[in-house]
């Protein structure tokens, strides 16, 4: 059976993740302060590792629009941004990592993402253009 | 009727450190669960919130549901008591200006609502009357005076004839409590207490009164600032109202809610992680967390039990931190975020700790004050 595209609605502690494989789409939107994120995470990751492996031609645009995040929700970005990176072209990758303009915390959290994995990151302000 | 006795003014006291009051507010309500206080602006819309910190935290203790329903009922009139009659702050002078506080706590089979809000001391003797009317009925009596109210539409413009108080005596089944104590030559605080007995209490005396404690509970919480007290089951779900209630209460600030946002993630890293290492002694996840807000400076103290194994590691890793400075620990961010994939226990990724010594650049300080053999309390005091 082919892979399915990927709808997770969000809560109060979790975000919404809809992807469209079509489009070469994924989005990540909201806040992401799970008790357990490891159990949040693992269906992400299952589609994830499905996506490269079905689908090892096709380009995909991951956007991340999240207000904020916990420390192990970090973690398995990260994690996940890593399968991304272990592809091979990993170019067919680009993530968008959206911001408020002045939002220190997050404008350094996806520069941290950016310093750790080799793929094309940009940190983009909601209100104008790419940082 | 006899003018209600009004206590004089408080006295100047000593002020506690910001962990040492923490601590002394553990020791003090240990055999609370839950204990929340709130002493900011009353408003509708903390309504709910209060209501589910309540719930949440109330069900982990073991009481019947019909106990539960009737606290809801209890906490909501009363809350909503204080915000229809409790004085405006626009009606207070700038020197008499004081946030009243709303509390509520579990003890001994026990659910007690305490309040305190300013009133014009002209107001006093109707008031005391209609507390005392209230008082002096039990029963069918108290539903007839309920009706009769109703009926003879004595309500005044804020919506209320008394029929709040009277419903409060009716559920609790309780006299209610009060007090007053002066504040001024105009103002006086109006101290309530509301108390509902579970059925499997042994207490077949009238509850105690909290009156005097919640007045120096009172007094600790506007020396210090703090808004939200809560010593209780810290559960995802309480920790969630929590942090919709400090949303609210700091509402937008001047950077388009990044402040707030900024305050939520410290908040939640914090909460989280002091839920996490505490020493099970029950079953449920208990601990402590204060806020203070003055002039968008935020302060957050929390703490728990810990054991000795998790003390040891908690003070490395904090002094480990605290030598630190911000590009340092960014440096180690990364280096412990690349290191957290390669853990077997995918739950654990260490970095909470980190996160929140980065996010408030460093401004973490912590005690420990031995309980007893294997188990200590932990503070933790952060200023974003």
């Amino acid at each position: 059976m082919p892979l399915l595209d990927l709808h997770i609605s969000k809560s109060d502690d979790t975000p919404e993740i809809i992807s469209e494989i079509d489009k070469g789409h994924l989005h990540i939107s909201g806040r992401s302060f799970p008790e357990n994120a490891y159990q949040f995470y693992i269906p992400l990751l299952t589609w994830v590792k499905e996506f490269v492996d079905e689908h090892p031609k096709k380009p995909l645009e991951i956007q991340f629009e999240l207000d904020y995040f916990n420390s192990s929700s970090g973690r398995f970005i990260l994690e996940m941004l890593t399968i991304f990176e272990q592809q091979d072209p990993r170019s067919h990758y680009r993530v968008k990592w959206l911001v408020d303009a002045h939002d220190e915390l997050m404008i350094e959290k996806g520069g941290e993402f950016k310093s750790l994995v080799d793929l094309h990151i940009e940190i983009v302000s909601k209100e104008a253009g790419t940082r | 009727m006899a003018l209600p006795y009004i206590r004089p003014g408080r006295n100047p006291h000593q002020m506690m450190g910001s962990l040492e009051l923490l601590y002394s507010l553990y020791k003090r309500y240990e055999a609370c669960h839950p204990v929340f206080c709130y002493s900011g602006p009353f408003a509708e819309y903390l309504t709910g919130h209060i209501l589910d910190i309540s719930e949440y935290s109330m069900s982990a203790v073991p009481t019947q549901p019909l106990i539960n329903r009737k606290v809801s009922f209890l906490l909501v009139e009363c809350f909503q008591n204080i915000v229809k009659h409790g004085l405006p702050e626009n009606r207070v002078d700038s020197e008499t200006s004081e946030s009243g506080i709303f509390t509520f706590r579990n003890h001994d089979h026990c659910f007690s609502i305490n309040s305190i809000n300013l009133v014009v001391k002209e107001d006093i003797p109707a008031l005391s009357k209609l507390v005392e009317n209230v008082n002096s009925l039990k029963g069918l009596n108290l539903k007839e005076l309920y009706l009769h109210q109703l009926e003879n539409n004595e309500i005044n413009l804020k919506g209320g004839a008394g029929l709040g108080l009277i419903e409060l005596a009716r559920k609790s089944g309780n006299d209610l409590l009060y007090e007053f104590s002066s504040v001024d030559d105009r103002f006086a605080r109006f101290h309530q207490q509301v108390s509902l007995l579970h059925k499997k209490s042994k207490v077949t005396s009238a509850p105690s009164s909290q009156i005097e404690d919640t007045d120096w509970l009172h007094t600790q919480l506007l020396s210090h600032g703090i808004i939200l007290f809560f010593k209780g089951d810290l559960s995802q779900k309480s920790i969630l109202s929590i942090l919709s209630m400090v949303e609210q209460n700091m509402g937008e600030d001047l950077n388009n809610g990044l402040f707030t946002r900024k305050v939520g993630h410290i908040l939640i890293e914090l909460l989280q992680n002091i839920a996490k290492h505490t020493h099970d002694r029950s079953s449920f996840k208990d601990g402590i967390f204060m806020l203070s807000n003055d002039n968008n400076r935020i302060r957050i103290l929390a703490g728990n039990v810990v054991n000795a194994a998790s003390k040891n590691f908690l003070e490395d890793k904090l002094n480990f931190l605290s030598r630190m400075n911000i590009e340092e620990l960014k440096n180690l961010h990364l280096m412990a975020i690349k290191a957290s994939l390669k853990f077997e226990n995918k739950s654990k990724s260490g970095l909470g700790l980190i996160e929140v010594a980065m996010a408030c650049q460093g401004r973490v300080q912590f005690n420990f004050e031995e309980l007893e053999e294997d188990s200590y309390f932990f503070g933790l005091d952060v200023i974003i």
